[in-house]
This record gives C-alpha cells, sequence and structure tokens, in this order.
C-alpha cells in the first residue's frame, strides 16, 4: 500500500533561531503486514523568506510502536 | 409468475385476440411473435387492419413497462441496503505511532523520528461558508454593540 507524503517541518537552531521549513515531499510504503513503512523522497529546506537553502534526497525506514 | 413469463403471457394473449397476427402466419415462437409485433407498431401492416394499432400500442407498452418497473424498484431496493451498509472509515492502516530511522542525508547526521500518524478531516469549505453567513447575519441581527 502507498501513499503519497507531502510534509512540512519548521526548524530551528540550538540558539532558537528559525533556521526555516523543511518540505518533505516522496511516497511511503506500507508493508503487507502493515508493520513497516518505507519514506524516500526529496527534503527541501526553505528559509523564513521562502528561498530555497538546500534539497536533498532522503530515505526512512519506520517500525510501528 | 415472474418477469419473463408475464411478458410471454402478455404477448400470447394478445396474439389470440389479434387477427392480424393469426392472418400474416408469421412465427409461432414468442421471440419471433414479438418482432412481428414491432413490426405492427411501426406500420407494416395492411391498411384493412389499422383498428389493431392501437392494440398492439398497448400490448407493446405494456411488455416494455412490466419488466422495467418492478426492476427498477429492485435495483432501488439493493441501493438503499448497500446505502445502509455504506458505514464511513475514519481511520487507516497507516494510522499509528512509528519508530523511524533516518539515515545521514543532506549533511545531517543520522537521526530517530518517533512519528504519530493520523487521519481526520475538517468541515467542508461549503460548511464554513454557511457557518460564516449565519454568524454575520447573526451579528447583523443583534447590532454592533451586542455582536462583539
Amino acid at each position: 500500500m502507498t501513499y503519497s507524503q507531502k510534509a512540512y517541518q519548521k526548524s530551528w537552531d540550538a540558539s532558537g533561531n528559525f533556521l526555516g521549513t523543511f518540505h518533505y515531499l516522496g511516497p511511503m510504503s506500507l508493508n503487507a503486514a502493515l508493520n513497516q513503512l518505507s519514506i524516500k523522497g526529496t527534503a527541501t529546506l526553505l528559509d523564513a523568506n521562502g528561498n530555497v537553502v538546500t534539497s536533498f534526497p532522503f530515505t526512512a525506514s519506520c517500525n510501528r510502536l | 409468475m415472474n418477469f419473463a413469463s408475464a411478458i410471454s403471457a402478455s404477448i400470447s394473449s394478445h396474439k389470440r385476440k389479434d387477427p392480424v397476427a393469426r392472418s400474416t402466419q408469421g412465427p409461432r415462437t414468442t421471440a419471433e411473435g414479438l418482432s412481428s409485433f414491432h413490426i405492427g407498431v411501426l406500420g407494416h401492416i395492411p391498411r384493412t387492419t389499422r383498428f389493431s394499432v392501437k392494440k398492439r400500442v398497448v400490448a407493446v407498452t405494456r411488455v416494455g413497462v412490466f419488466p422495467l418497473l418492478p426492476m427498477a424498484y429492485i435495483v432501488s431496493a439493493q441501493e438503499a441496503q448497500e446505502e445502509q451498509q455504506r458505514v464511513p472509515v475514519f481511520t487507516d492502516p497507516i494510522v499509528g505511532a512509528w519508530n523511524c530511522t533516518i539515515p545521514p542525508a543532506g549533511g545531517a547526521p543520522a537521526f530517530n523520528d518517533i512519528e504519530n500518524i493520523h487521519v481526520g478531516a475538517g468541515p467542508s469549505p461549503r460548511l464554513m461558508m454557511q457557518l460564516h453567513r449565519r454568524s454575520r447575519a447573526l451579528r447583523s441581527e443583534l447590532g454592533p454593540a451586542r455582536g462583539r
């Protein structure tokens, strides 16, 4: 079962300065046993003005708790 | 009596009364009899038998309407039953808490993240618009001082 992920994550540094917003875009696949999730896609960091700071591919694997 | 037998009974009873059906020496089976009915309605019959066209129209109408009405009732009854059984789903297999491992990427180190995934929906834009209009109408009805 495949889902489509479109997620946003606001980020701050250790001093509390706003770094920007990460945009995560890509498919998420759930296995047949429904207990493992595979995520892949592109992560793009946009600063407070909406300028792209960095963009890179990412993966993640999750286990159901 | 089921629909098919009702139709064939209607056709055969009409054939017995119809002098044209006897005189044309047409086919005797029900299916072929039905086609001769249609020919009669379309006007390909001798001028002397025009009096029977009305009967033919009535018979063809009966044949056409009888099977359709009960089927419509059956279909609508089935749809109503399915509608009752159709329960909204407010969950999804992906819902739950997940422990995600994210390998290093884009200069960031690897890290683990606990994700809680939910499903749900807010009110539709149409409903929000109706609520907004109702609220605005209420405010104007109460007046500026009481509406705040």
